[in-house]
């Protein structure tokens, strides 16, 4: 009988030593973040009723799901999404609160995805929610939080793209289309099949004047820096629309005033999940992952889902997809292990003593466990830990610099910063003898 | 700072009617033309542009992991396969057209027994024989496909045809039209985003000067 209890799934990954340090990193960079705005965790189970997600309109498809059984019989799901179980929390939960709400979150989410695609089922997500609150300051809020995520990530050309729903909704309604229609325009605009867009309007039965029709030919294309929003204007006097540009630049005008203006860019041809997305729409980038690594949005139709008529924005990271592009990254793991303590079983109490000196000093350290000397030296060799000390058997320290094979004298020089300055160390007490 | 492009193309048939195309619209490809056959990677000595040669449900998996940025692949592909790619060019080549066929007096009307349908695109099939309300088992064939109605395998195929010639060879006719079919152009969504200035140049001489 075949077991299989060498593998793993298909999706799942195990993760390890760079790749899984660069994570656990990224993934605390991004918590503390979202706290030192003021956002608070929420954490919500892995394991939901499926009735949660299904239904939602333009959220998640039935079949893109994880699902299991309870015992009395529930289909469950492992959770495809965060922001939908906040919005369950929030609705029945917190109808009582003082508004706004500001959650930020981490966890897996799963997706059944094509088989053998090379896509991940699984991944870790963090973001943040708010609800309530003014809907412009909250949006600004939300972006401010988004590129600030981005940037202080350390990946290469971060980049924020906006758009907003309703400008297509606003053009689409300009031109009576019927929702049938609208959707195909839609998918091609998605795709940003701007042929398939001129064609289908084109030779459509019941022509349309030139001027509404540039405005959805040229959609696909209407994306890049901040002149996008001014051709975009001259396309269209639909309120809607007109307010959604509105509301672009304002916002656009805003970030530069903060010094985040370089890392925006626009895409009003942004039409994904239109039944989902009520307002702003926008996806982050950085250089290294084959596709966004944030994604976020206004939608004020959700929390309605669960009977609380509230706005909400929010956005997620995938920190999966930003540690995959931190090959591009240059910040080294800053937890490294410095020095590599040993000493026999009848000095281990000197070894801890010494291990946490060490680390209230802000170096890491870590106990040798193997035990014989040589072998722990070989071991640092394998791991890059820089120094070795050495309990030696007249009762003192010897330090050992493993990249040089040397010993030295141990003087707490290796506890020095990284760059090789010296620590200003005179106040911080003398090693232990 | 002028990003480099890698495009994937789909090899055989529709490599040589991408090059055509490509010549066309001025785009350097003297690697391509120049190709000996068996490397898989030509680069363009301008240094501007990169071509792969792959099958064409790899230049999906490709262009979809940002691994190339466009790719040229067919419509039948991306209809089977999917992917989060943009698809943002008809390149109006290797055009034809998903059938289904079968011997003459074939009948797909509802009945007794199930009928069925071999087909290299399950997917596909599923999808449109879902819409026409038709319960059908479909069979994955991978090449050849004709084969299974003569062999009895299957009552009817879905299938490309061009000019409906293999078909005739083989005593089967079209029984009902299902899309029209060509080679699209896609892009990674990303390289969209962050090579967008070199993607649109690309992309403005191959529709032909026309302002896309």
């Amino acid at each position: 009988m075949d077991r299989w209890n060498k593998s793993i799934p298909e999706g799942m990954t195990d993760l390890l030593f760079g790749l899984g340090c660069r994570k656990a990193d990224l993934e605390n960079d991004c918590m503390e973040s979202f706290r030192a705005r003021g956002f608070s965790p929420l954490e919500t189970p892995t394991l939901e009723y499926y009735d949660v997600f299904d239904g939602i309109p333009g959220g998640l498809d039935q079949t893109g799901m994880y699902k299991l059984f309870d015992a009395d019989g529930h289909i469950l799901v492992m959770r495809p999404d965060l922001t939908i179980p906040m919005a369950r929390v929030t609705a029945t939960r917190l109808a009582g609160a003082v508004f706004p709400l500001r959650f930020c979150y981490r966890g897996q989410v799963f997706r059944t995805r094509q088989n053998f695609g090379g896509m991940r089922h699984e991944w870790t997500q963090c973001g943040v929610e708010i609800i309530g609150g003014e809907p412009d300051r909250a949006d600004l809020d939300c972006l401010e939080a988004a590129v600030s995520v981005l940037l202080e990530s350390g990946a290469s050309q971060p980049k924020l793209e906006l758009g907003q729903a309703d400008f297509f909704k606003g053009v689409t309604e300009e031109l009576s289309l019927d929702p049938a229609e609208t959707e195909l325009i839609r998918g091609y605009i998605e795709k940003k099949s701007f042929g398939n867009v001129q064609d289908y309007l084109k030779n459509r039965a019941k022509p349309l004047k030139s001027s509404e029709m540039e405005a959805l030919m040229d959609l696909p294309w209407l994306f890049g820096g901040p002149e996008v929003l001014k051709k975009a204007r001259a396309y269209t006097r639909h309120p809607k629309a007109a307010a959604a540009l509105d509301q672009l630049e304002s916002l656009h005008s805003k970030l530069c005033l903060m010094g985040l203006g370089e890392y925006l860019s626009f895409d009003l041809g942004m039409v994904h999940q239109l039944g989902y997305y009520t307002g702003i729409i926008f996806r982050g980038y950085v250089k290294g992952a084959g596709e966004y690594v944030l994604s976020g949005g206004r939608y004020d139709r959700l929390l309605s889902q669960f009977g609380m008529d509230r706005g909400a924005v929010g956005f997620g990271v995938n920190v999966d997809s930003l540690t995959q592009a931190a090959g591009e990254m240059e910040k080294k793991d800053r937890r490294a292990s410095r020095y590599l303590v040993w000493g026999g079983w009848e000095q281990m109490e000197s070894v801890y003593t010494m291990v946490d000196y060490m680390r209230k000093h802000d170096c890491p350290a870590e106990v040798g466990l193997l035990r014989d000397e040589k072998e722990a030296v070989r071991y640092a060799v394998d791991r890059g830990i820089p120094y070795v000390l050495i309990w030696d058997e007249h009762g003192g320290w010897a330090q050992w610099d493993v990249r040089s094979g040397r010993p030295v004298p141990f003087n707490g020089e290796g506890m020095t910063a990284r760059d090789g300055s010296l620590d200003d160390r005179s106040d911080q007490g003398a090693a232990p003898e | 700072m002028m990003e480099a492009l890698t495009i994937a193309l789909t090899k055989g048939r529709l490599q040589n009617d991408a090059v055509n195309v490509f010549k066309q619209a001025g785009l350097p490809c003297d690697c391509l033309t120049q190709a000996s056959g068996r490397k898989l990677v030509l680069e363009d000595p301008g240094g501007d542009i990169r071509y792969v040669l792959a099958k064409a449900p790899d230049v999906v998996t490709y262009v979809e992991h940002g691994a190339a940025d466009l790719g040229v692949v067919g419509l039948d592909t991306l209809m089977e396969h999917g992917g989060q790619v943009y698809e943002i060019l008809d390149l109006g080549i290797g055009r034809c057209r998903f059938v289904v066929a079968g011997f003459p007096d074939t009948s797909l009307e509802p009945g007794p027994k199930q009928k069925r349908i071999a087909t290299k695109y399950p997917a596909v099939a599923g999808r449109y024989f879902k819409e026409k309300g038709l319960n059908v088992n479909i069979i994955r064939i991978e090449g050849s496909v004709e084969l299974a109605p003569l062999l009895g395998l299957s009552d009817a195929i879905l299938d490309i045809a061009e000019t409906g010639g293999t078909l005739r060879d083989n005593g089967l006719v079209v029984l009902e039209g299902v899309a029209e079919l060509s080679a699209r152009l896609i892009v990674n969504i990303a390289s969209m985003k962050l090579k967008q200035k070199e993607i649109r140049r690309l992309v403005e001489r191959l529709w032909g000067g026309e302002r896309p």
